[in-house]
């Protein structure tokens, strides 16, 4: 597997544990889950749990995140991106 | 501390399972008419021109929005002002389209005991303040609400009552907490919020610290009918407004660029159906007099971001999104409060 496949996977996973106790479906998520899925209008999550997600995210790759930083971060693959580029997106 | 950390303490951890459940929540407010009974001192409805609309009342129209606003992810709905009990077709419309939501009245004509949406009847003062601070429309002094809303909600379970604290009723929530809790009812608490423009002596600067106090009371006092906790009295009563202590998500202020949350969902619609996209759920209040206990439970709940930092603000939070759950969705019921006041 190609380091950027580990790292997406590791993102999904986060997700998955922010999800864990939701109201969503966690599998028909997880059926629907492409790199470039946004995760409000693909995936219709809410803002509380993208909120968890943001901040488990935060912690596993101390990005130091900021609230305004939420918005770009709308898609694993932005995600992958904002990590590759070594900072957050502020 | 970390979020992780901190659900690792099996207290917080099973409190923030219970509200994770309600995290789908997606809220939209509606002006169901621009009519109503009273003229309160102080009202932000009757502040701006949004009541200047001419209603529409065909409840197919309301049908068909809701059913659109349901299309676009809305959950939840809020039914206020004017006065949503007189127009009882248009409830019904959206109850049927929208079954989770919140009805803001005055209680002085009782909503069809099938629309089981959450009631939150409004409470300005006692039977000294309420006559003085809410007048009928045509100026003379309104009724004592209380008895009447008593009267007409007798045993029903959809009713939480709203004491709004203002500059002047501190002590007056004593005879109301009383009534209340011997009807068997629940109550929770607001903070009067000044419209832009308005020229109401009812502000509350001068008294934040008595009204905090006096909210500790009462739940200590009324601990099974008061519906509140301590972090709550203690935002809601800071010098700062809720937006100068935490920012504010609603499109009228958003500093996100309206893509994220309630910045890009939530929607306020007049009585003739249309809607500004400068909205909040009090709009033409005063931002930096906000305190108003609807806008909190946006204004807090979605900044658990900052509540992160130590145990007691997570704790304070928890009992935050505790408490407004108990107060906004029916059959939800609230926990043991979890932060110590400091």
């Amino acid at each position: 597997m190609a380091a950027t496949d580990i790292r997406s996977e590791a993102i999904w996973n986060i997700l998955w544990d922010a999800m864990e106790g939701s109201s969503h479906d966690l599998a028909a998520l997880k059926a629907s889950a492409r790199d470039d899925a946004h995760f409000i209008d693909d995936l219709g999550l809410d803002s509380l749990d993208l909120l968890e997600f943001y901040l488990r995210l935060d912690e596993a790759f101390e990005l130091n995140l900021a609230a305004d930083d939420y918005p770009a971060l709308s898609s694993v693959q932005a995600i992958k991106a904002c990590l590759e580029s070594g900072v957050a997106t502020t | 501390m970390s979020l992780t950390t901190l659900l690792q303490i099996p207290e917080l951890k099973q409190r923030y399972t219970k509200v994770k459940k309600y995290f789908f929540l997606r809220e939209s407010a509606y002006d169901v008419t621009s009519v109503c009974q009273l003229r309160c001192d102080g009202c932000y409805y009757f502040e701006g021109d949004k009541y200047r609309v001419t209603d529409n009342r065909d409840p197919e129209a309301w049908r068909h929005l809701l059913q659109h606003e349901r299309d676009r992810g809305i959950t939840y709905v809020n039914l206020a002002g004017a006065e949503p009990s007189l127009v009882p077709q248009v409830l019904r419309a959206c109850h049927e389209t929208i079954p989770l939501g919140t009805v803001f009245t005055n209680g002085l004509r009782k909503i069809d005991p099938d629309i089981r949406y959450r009631l939150h009847l409004s409470v300005w003062g006692d039977g000294a303040g309420d006559p003085v601070y809410r007048r009928f429309a045509g100026g003379r002094p309104g009724p004592y609400c209380l008895p009447v809303q008593l009267q007409n909600y007798r045993n029903d379970d959809r009713v939480i009552f709203v004491f709004t604290f203002n500059g002047k009723n501190v002590d007056q929530v004593d005879e109301v907490l009383k009534r209340v809790e011997d009807a068997g009812h629940r109550i929770t608490f607001n903070v009067f919020s000044i419209p832009e423009r308005n020229q109401s002596t009812l502000g509350v600067n001068k008294t934040l610290t008595g009204i905090c106090d006096k909210m500790m009371e009462a739940m200590l006092r009324y601990p099974g009918t008061v519906v509140y906790s301590p972090y709550s009295a203690e935002v809601h009563t800071n010098a700062d407004s809720l937006r100068g202590q935490f920012g504010c998500p609603y499109p009228r202020a958003a500093s996100v660029g309206r893509a994220f949350g309630m910045s890009k969902t939530f929607r306020n619609y007049r009585a003739d159906l249309s809607y500004s996209a400068e909205s909040c759920c009090v709009p033409d209040t005063d931002c930096a007099d906000c305190r108003h206990y609807a806008s909190g439970s946006a204004i807090v709940t979605s900044r658990m971001d900052l509540h992160i930092k130590t145990e007691a603000a997570f704790r304070g939070w928890l009992d935050y999104v505790d408490t407004y759950l108990a107060i906004w969705v029916l059959g939800y019921e609230k926990g043991a409060n979890l932060y110590a006041v400091h």
